[in-house]
């Protein structure tokens, strides 16, 4: 028989690899958790100023006036909600449409370099498609839909008034259509995933009874991918309300809330953007952070139930 | 995890079996006179459980695995013979809701104990397991990865180390032009030999081997089962299957396991052709399983 | 019958026209990209400094500027980001600590990045009293960090647990398992998330704006104010000389090219690493 008694026990006070690559792992995943935490402190930190100073009020009050130091939220926030709804109302369908196409209507070989395009349009920067927007989007958008809705649809009742605006390119819009093209990706890309995880024995017993692509898709299909498909939709929302740099290009940088969709108006995150490194005062600054600090709340929001709908698939 | 399902997936499927197992007592240990060799391991009054308070997975185990010599563990699946293995060189500590009561003991000593350092016991107790499991690098680096982990060793140490056990696993030939090669490159039954190889480059005391077989093909199982046989001169090997054939030719003890309890253990002779306990003739016979 | 048939017909109508007009805007944006780019590209781009309003000039400093920073985010972000990772995939899957924190993570990612920017305004601009690329590379790290985190979790999560066990049985510790077999196993998986992340934050305008700031200077001081494309871009884009619209527009060309690069290397380089090793 070995003696090898005690040979296997271990030695106290021997370094442990172990725990130090445990501790240093765990520090890191701690720092997610206060970088957030820091995030959501220094906004409130630093946009302490306005709050105490304009309270409740901040977000209803439409004024926002550096040069009188009276600020209220309420514009960039209807421009921001406001050009994220147009954002999702035309991508949805679009998206949708593209992922039907991609995952159950096209052949392989359209389906593949069609797909990979769509991402790379997920992969352009905001601020080229800004550029984008501004030089070539808007002039054309202009010429090409302004002057004529201008003529045929602001007689229209109930809608009429959206197209009775200053047919310049620029707007809460135009700003609107080229959110809807940044977020078409993932919704896309999203729904597409979503559409090819659903067994082919569904398709298989749904065409077997003599059902046209349509019905398979819409009656069988889409109710059940429900969930992925709505929270697809929502996180492309999310997407819309923090993106800051296309919208800083075309949405024309006025804080006022018209009913015209032609009009220049603001979201939040142009208006820190445009301002924040002009804003002299400490009010000024301060309520620039406050609208940082909304923002945060309107994206966690939403994200938070994009993703908890994402996770129910 | 999969195995936890597999015993409760089991015990599903086959409630008729448990109440005839249930008179059953106590394991019969059988044939087991003076002419043996010494017991390198004991378990001892084993009980393992996959989850705090769930059923044991293991009931009572009481078994000697004896030095120099292949110990075969048979059952059908479910029965726990994959668990008891497990418990030999506690690599069921990764996962930590599982958990062993009772002894095992290697040279004397109890390796369930808290202080124990693991990494030395496994070092002593190899693994090689159901699938070919190569590292993500070399050949050579496969063969020296766990000489590494031990420290204390030349460059010029580890080469003869790595040679040695390459041959003894009966792949030097193969594989000596391709040290370098990526061990991924090499044919399932080529992986296998390489993980023994790899084990026995560590000098190990006992060796478990999990169903190492069951993903090769005929030829490569020849192989192995011919390096098995070999081996046990110099090592105690305790080898999981279930395929019957593979205990009776190799083995020189066998356990029967039967819904987590070691129904019977002796020479293998006498468990394949006179065993004391009806379930396990039955099986034998092939009449369940 | 026949209106079952039009219903039809008419939605994969819609949906053949939804995937063109993707189409459409990716090449509009593409041919004006590369028709307006290559107008203003040119060797003196690479070779002279960004110049004042209305003059000529290129954009070397903001090209140098934009490395510096994008490369050292990234250097900080992915120790961090995979240790992270590494721990949330080697938590129990049932954990609640693990939980919350792979939740926390999806929430700084889709964080607005100009809330970072703010966020690093206050940490560390306010702090050292200046704008600077220190606070630039800072912003784009915390970018960077959740992408990278959860590639790391996703690809270690696949590594077969039969590969941990057969390292353990070795007698190896845990972390020698984790980084020298998990991590060589994932490697291709996570090379490929930490170059998405340098690919989203080589592009990032907003962060910038109130960290990195910009500069008509050519700089390597971390501690000062530090050119960069994207603000770049920017400020000539939006301003009324023609000569800074066409420099902004050369920059849009090669900061979107250099990033397709990166995307392509990123699907491209994990595939070849692994054909490399297959053929050894």
């Amino acid at each position: 028989m070995h003696s090898t008694t005690s040979a296997l026990t271990l030695r106290p006070g021997a370094i442990n690899g172990d725990s130090v690559f445990h501790r240093l792992s765990f520090a890191s995943a701690v720092l997610i958790f206060l970088v957030l935490i820091g995030i959501i402190l220094s906004l409130i930190d630093g946009g302490w100023q306005a709050l105490a100073k304009f309270g409740p009020g901040f977000i209803f009050n439409n004024t926002w006036d550096p040069v009188g130091g009276e600020f209220g939220a309420a514009a960039a926030i209807y421009g921001t909600l406001v050009s994220s709804l147009i954002a999702i109302v035309i991508a949805i369908p679009i998206g949708l449409g593209t992922a039907i196409f991609l995952a159950e209507l096209a052949p392989e070989w359209i389906s593949r370099p069609v797909g990979m395009a769509i991402e790379l349009l997920a992969a352009v920067p905001s601020i080229i498609y800004g550029m984008w927007g501004l030089f070539v989007f808007a002039p054309w958008f202009s010429e090409g839909f302004q002057f004529w809705a201008l003529e045929n649809l602001v007689n229209i009742p109930l809608i009429g008034p959206w197209f009775d605006g200053p047919p310049i390119g620029i707007g809460l819009l135009t700003a609107g259509i080229i959110l809807s093209f940044m977020i078409l990706p993932i919704i896309t890309a999203l729904t597409r995933d979503a559409l090819k995880t659903v067994p082919n024995v569904v398709r298989e017993a749904a065409y077997g009874i003599g059902a046209t692509p349509y019905e398979v898709i819409t009656r069988v299909l889409l109710p059940t991918i429900k969930n992925a498909a709505v929270g697809a939709g929502i996180l492309g929302l999310g997407r819309a309300l923090g993106e800051t740099m296309a919208v800083a290009f075309v949405i024309g940088g006025a804080n006022r809330i018209e009913t015209s969709l032609f009009m220049p108006a603001s979201s939040i995150s142009s208006t820190i953007a445009q301002q924040f490194n002009e804003a002299t005062n400490e009010l000024h600054i301060a309520s620039l952070i406050s609208l940082g600090l909304v923002l945060f709340i309107l994206t966690f929001v939403v994200m938070g139930a994009a993703r908890i709908l994402l996770r129910k698939r | 995890m999969t195995m936890n399902n597999n015993v409760n997936v089991f015990m599903e499927e086959r409630p008729e079996h448990i109440d005839s197992v249930q008179a059953v007592s106590d394991v019969t240990v059988t044939g087991l006179e003076s002419a043996n060799p010494m017991p390198r391991m004991e378990v001892r009054d084993l009980n393992f459980f996959y989850n705090k308070g769930a059923e044991p997975a293991l009931k009572n185990i009481n078994m000697p695995i004896y030095n120099n010599r292949v110990t075969a563990l048979i059952g059908p699946s479910g029965c726990g013979k994959s668990t008891l293995l497990r418990t030999m060189n506690r690599i069921y500590d990764l996962y930590g809701t599982q958990h062993a009561e009772g002894e095992v003991l290697l040279d004397g000593e109890d390796i369930l104990k808290s202080n124990v350092d693991l990494n030395a016991l496994r070092s002593k107790v190899g693994m090689v397991f159901q699938k070919p499991t190569p590292f993500p690098m070399s050949i050579y680096d496969n063969i020296t990865f766990g000489l590494k982990m031990q420290g204390g060793m030349s460059a010029p140490q580890m080469a003869v180390r790595a040679k040695k056990a390459l041959k003894r696993a009966h792949l030097w030939k193969e594989v000596k032009d391709k040290l370098n090669a990526d061990a991924s490159s090499l044919s399932g039954g080529q992986q296998q030999r390489l993980c023994i190889a790899r084990t026995i480059a560590l000098k190990p005391e006992v060796i478990l081997m999990d169903e190492p077989t069951s993903a090769l093909d005929p030829l490569a199982t020849a192989a192995i089962e011919e390096l098995i046989t070999e081996l046990r001169e110099k090592y105690t090997i305790v080898i999981v299957t279930h395929n019957m054939q593979q205990a009776m030719r190799i083995s020189d003890y066998t356990g029967f396991m039967y819904l987590g309890k070691l129904m019977e253990f002796g020479p293998t002779g006498k468990i394949f052709h006179n065993a004391d306990n009806q379930k396990t003739r039955d099986y034998i016979a092939g009449n369940f399983g | 019958m026949s209106l079952r048939k039009l219903k039809n017909q008419a939605f994969i109508g819609f949906c053949i026209l939804s995937a063109l007009f993707g189409l459409v805007v990716l090449s509009s944006v593409l041919y004006s990209l590369v028709g307006k780019g290559i107008a203003g590209m040119g060797l003196h781009i690479f070779t002279e400094l960004t110049p004042g309003p209305g003059s000529h000039g290129g954009l070397k400093n903001a090209i140098v500027g934009s490395l510096i920073l994008t490369t050292l985010g990234i250097v900080i972000a992915t120790p961090l980001g995979i240790l992270a990772g590494t721990w949330l995939s080697e938590s129990n899957k049932s954990s609640k600590a693990a939980e919350m924190l792979r939740f926390l993570n999806g929430m700084l990612m889709s964080a607005p990045s100009i809330l970072i920017g703010l966020f690093v305004y206050k940490m560390v601009v306010v702090t050292t009293g200046s704008f600077s690329g220190w606070a630039g590379a800072t912003a784009l790290a915390i970018l960077a960090l959740p992408i990278i985190v959860s590639t790391t979790e996703e690809m270690l999560r696949l590594v077969p647990t039969t590969l941990k066990e057969a390292g353990s049985g070795l007698g190896a510790p845990r972390w020698q398992v984790i980084t020298k077999l998990c991590y060589r196993a994932a490697g291709p998986g996570i090379i490929t998330g930490v170059l998405l992340a340098m690919a989203r934050i080589t592009g990032e305008t907003a962060p910038l704006l109130f960290t990195a700031l910009n500069s008509n200077y050519m700089t390597t001081d971390m501690s000062q104010p530090m050119a960069n494309l994207p603000v770049t871009i920017y400020q000539y884009a939006m301003s009324p000389y023609e000569s800074w619209n066409e420099l902004a527009w050369a920059g849009a060309l090669l900061i979107t090219t250099f990033i397709l690069i990166i995307n392509i290397l990123a699907t491209v380089l994990p595939r070849w690493l692994k054909a490399r090793k297959a053929a050894k």
